[in-house]
């Protein structure tokens, strides 16, 4: 070689021996992200961290849209599709939270669910509104059933939902969680702060209870 | 069992709770209804929600698509003579399939429309397109009252599905797609037609990283005014995210209101956001009524200039400040595209920052910003390796093919760290020695040209701009093809950074872009750099030029911890998934050791 570019490398009096083979390319950092509980990521996006957000949607939107597949029928479809239409409201939900301080996990599903329902009624009813020009008939559309309806029955679906609504915040937590959402005890017992996974298992066990009883009563 | 009662109650929720299967008809319905059986009763109801509600979420695929799904596959397993073989897709007007055409035995994607449908201008529209960034139609029939139409199978993934696993696009990334759906759109609009429904989710990148324009379910004839005015004014059926805000107020679409589609598209492939938000179609309104929108140079300062004012432009409220044809929004793409011509290896010039992303992002969770590149000559490192990170790591959408085509349309560079001693040159890997008199360099080789910069750090954060450096032979951007020394030769001499003291561990950081970072120069500009024959005095950066630095690399502004501004522990810092936004800004780390100690 001719010419030498001379570069100081290393002014530091660093001394310490290390290891043979220095640092490896396996990380065994853990992800600082996943680490955090929903509620702090929750706070986080709120101030308008964009990780945070990103990290909530991967967190809960799989599970939601699915949700949301059963709940739109699919004439109602079509302008946003369902997961655009879930994520969109999920981003909607974050920006608006305000000072919702969710207690617990569950509490902001809670909300995620009931916002998420709120809007699958109003593309129902705006898609009523606006029915696609020809091939489906309006008076049709309005009929069609989603799919948890059709499994179901309209009445029985509302009869559900509005029993749902009657009950405890802690209980309806629970029941979309375990059943709606078919999250497994150990998350729940985390969204719903109980202490172990039978005491998440026997609080769904008594909010299905509640709730068939409050079902009932509305048939009385 | 006559009358269940409170335990019994509590045992069956939990069995209608763990999905264990319940007798119903075990319980008998007593001659007097009571309270009892009636909630009893609701708990099967509950029981079906339950099981609704688990197959929904443990299934694949959804209940309505799968219902569709079913009644499609079991009633129409053959259409015509196509063998149907997987839904690889499906939109308001019916479902695709993935399909074997029996006479010719080859692939195609088959639409099959809904009853409802009839047969639009789609095909017909469609049959009058040739073009290679166009879906090419091959025929429609209406067989048992079933409208088909069958296609081209484009083996790859749409835009919204890659935008989604990868993060944003960058600039040049788009700007390429931007020109292939213009060319498309050309033709497209050469035909008389619109397209109407321009979307991340229409547009396919098929492997090897040809753009196919998709799905003309709403395509209008520029020519008869009346099908749009025949459904009062309500000619809704494109995304309304996309939509022109003329559409919305009942005009027509036309070719400038495509524009502003594919404006919305570019926009959202490089922010993942809209120019326009709204939750509904009446808030879209609003806003649009409004004047609310955010800017492009808002949310993405980093982006370069010319692709900005082209996406703008494109995005004008007014139509007439728009382009006028799909040509001249392509000229404006393509002006930005040419700073930089096309890389040599791939086929299709543009496609760049996928790697970054993928590298960065998804398969960065070894440790994002790792370590010198060394596929070329190291292939079994995997997580180093770019060959196997621009394979997109999400799950696989519509009509997902072979993944690892992809790897011919993404952004390459490799790099590695050279010592010299004597005469002999020996590759550095992480963890190896070097002393004082050690020469090195470093070896570079991109399928784009690119703006490179290398800083070198101790342990105690001093630092030192390698590169680049005015009067070396190489300067940016590096060009692409070939593979580069740096710092550069001069005649038949080679340059070398020479090692002239000890101490720790040495950090080298390569940052690399397809785009000029002028935040990076502004950063780096403060850093001393070696010059011939002079040993300069080190630096350290301040904090908040290193937060700008982690800024730039898409990565959170936070340090991770501690108090020193130091590039290295930041840039080696392993990042989630979430973290890594992909600006399409690459970097790798290299420490090797300098020990006072000589081998």
């Amino acid at each position: 070689m001719i010419g030498t570019l001379n570069l100081t490398v290393g002014q530091s009096a660093i001394m310490a021996e290390l290891s043979p083979s220095g640092e490896s390319s396996d990380s065994t950092a853990t992800n600082r992200v996943e680490a955090q509980s929903s509620i702090e990521l929750v706070r986080r996006a709120r101030s308008g961290d964009t990780a945070a957000e990103n990290e909530l949607c991967v967190r809960y939107l799989p599970r939601l849209q699915r949700w949301a597949h059963g709940r739109l029928p699919a004439w109602a479809r079509g302008a946003l599709d369902t997961h655009d239409l879930v994520q969109d409201t999920f981003i909607q939900v974050l920006k608006r939270l305000g000072d919702f301080e969710p207690r617990h996990e569950g509490a902001f599903h809670g909300y995620l669910r009931q916002a998420l329902l709120n809007r699958v009624r109003d593309e129902i009813r705006r898609a009523t509104r606006h029915a696609p020009p020809q091939p489906l008939d309006p008076a049709k559309a309005g009929s069609d059933p989603s799919p948890l309806e059709e499994a179901i029955g309209r009445e029985t679906l509302e009869r559900y939902e509005s029993a749902l609504l009657r009950l405890k915040p802690t209980d309806r937590e629970a029941i979309m969680l375990r059943i709606e959402l078919n999250y497994p005890y150990a998350d729940i017992a985390t969204a719903l702060g109980k202490p172990s996974i039978a005491a998440a298992q026997m609080a769904v066990s008594r909010a299905l209870v509640r709730l068939a009883e409050e079902m009932a009563r509305g048939q009385a | 069992m006559d009358k269940p009662d409170e335990h019994d109650l509590l045992q069956v929720a939990t069995a209608v709770s763990d999905g264990v299967a319940v007798d119903w008809a075990h319980f008998p319905t007593p001659q007097a209804p009571s309270h009892a059986t009636a909630v009893l009763r609701e708990m099967a109801v509950l029981d079906r929600i339950a099981q609704f509600h688990r197959k929904e979420i443990e299934s694949e695929t959804p209940t309505d698509v799968r219902r569709a799904q079913e009644t499609q596959t079991v009633e129409h397993e053959v259409w015509g003579h196509f063998r149907l073989l997987e839904k690889i897709g499906k939109g308001s007007f019916g479902v695709v399939y993935r399909a074997r055409d029996m006479k010719l035995d080859s692939e195609v994607a088959l639409k099959l429309l809904n009853s409802a449908f009839e047969l639009p201008t789609e095909a017909r529209n469609l049959a009058r397109v040739r073009h290679p960034n166009v879906v090419t139609v091959y025929g429609t029939d209406q067989i048992d009252g079933r409208i088909g139409i069958w296609m081209e199978f484009v083996n790859g993934r749409t835009l919204g599905s890659l935008l989604k696993s990868n993060g944003p696009y960058g600039a040049r990334e788009a700007a390429g797609i931007g020109v292939d759906l213009c060319r498309a759109l050309a033709a497209v609009h050469a035909a008389g037609l619109v397209h109407g429904d321009v979307k991340a989710h229409n547009v396919m990148r098929a492997a090897g990283g040809r753009t196919v324009l998709m799905d003309f379910g709403t395509g209008k004839d520029l020519g008869t005014e009346a099908e749009v005015s025949g459904s009062g004014g309500d000619d809704f059926a494109g995304t309304p995210l996309y939509v022109a805000p003329e559409v919305f107020e009942g005009q027509q679409r036309t070719k400038r209101s495509e524009i502003y589609s594919l404006g919305v598209l570019l926009y959202h492939l490089v922010t993942d956001a809209y120019p326009v938000e709204g939750r509904t179609r009446a808030e879209l309104e609003r806003a649009h009524r409004n004047g609310e929108r955010k800017f492009l140079r808002d949310v993405r300062p980093d982006l370069p200039d010319d692709f900005v004012y082209a996406v703008e432009r494109a995005l004008s409220v007014n139509p007439q400040e728009r382009y006028a044809t799909v040509g001249a929004f392509e000229a404006a793409l393509a002006h930005f595209s040419d700073v930089r011509p096309a890389p040599q290896p791939v086929p299709r010039p543009k496609p760049i920052l996928l790697v970054a992303a993928a590298l960065v992002g998804a398969a960065g969770l070894a440790g994002a910003t790792y370590w010198l590149g060394h596929r070329l000559t190291t292939p079994a490192s995997a997580p180093t390796s770019a060959a196997t990170t621009s394979t997109p790591s999400g799950a696989s959408a519509v009509a997902s093919g072979s993944p690892a085509t992809a790897v011919e349309s993404a952004y390459q560079i490799d790099t590695a760290l050279y010592r010299v001693r004597g005469t002999s040159e020996q590759r550095l890997r992480p963890g190896e020695r070097v002393a004082p008199g050690d020469g090195l360099f470093v070896k570079v080789r991109v399928s784009t040209p690119t703006y490179v910069y290398i800083v070198n750090e101790d342990d105690q954060g001093e630092s030192f701009l390698l590169f680049p450096q005015p009067g070396q032979t190489i300067a940016n951007p590096v060009p692409a093809g070939k593979t580069n020394r740096i710092p550069g030769t001069s005649g038949n001499a080679e340059f070398d950074w020479q090692v002239s003291s000890v101490g720790g561990r040495e950090h080298f950081l390569i940052f690399a872009s397809p785009e000029r970072v002028p935040a990076l120069e502004d950063v780096f500009a403060a850093l001393p750099r070696p010059e011939l024959g002079r040993t300069p005095r080190s630096q350290r950066l301040p904090e908040e030029a290193i937060l700008r630095l982690r800024g730039v690399g898409g990565l959170t502004a936070k340090a991770p911890e501690g108090k020193t501004a130091k590039l290295s522990p930041i840039f080696s810092t392993p990042l989630g998934d979430a973290e890594e936004t992909a600006r399409g800004l690459w970097v790798r780390q290299l420490t090797i050791d300098n020990p006072v100690s000589r081998r």
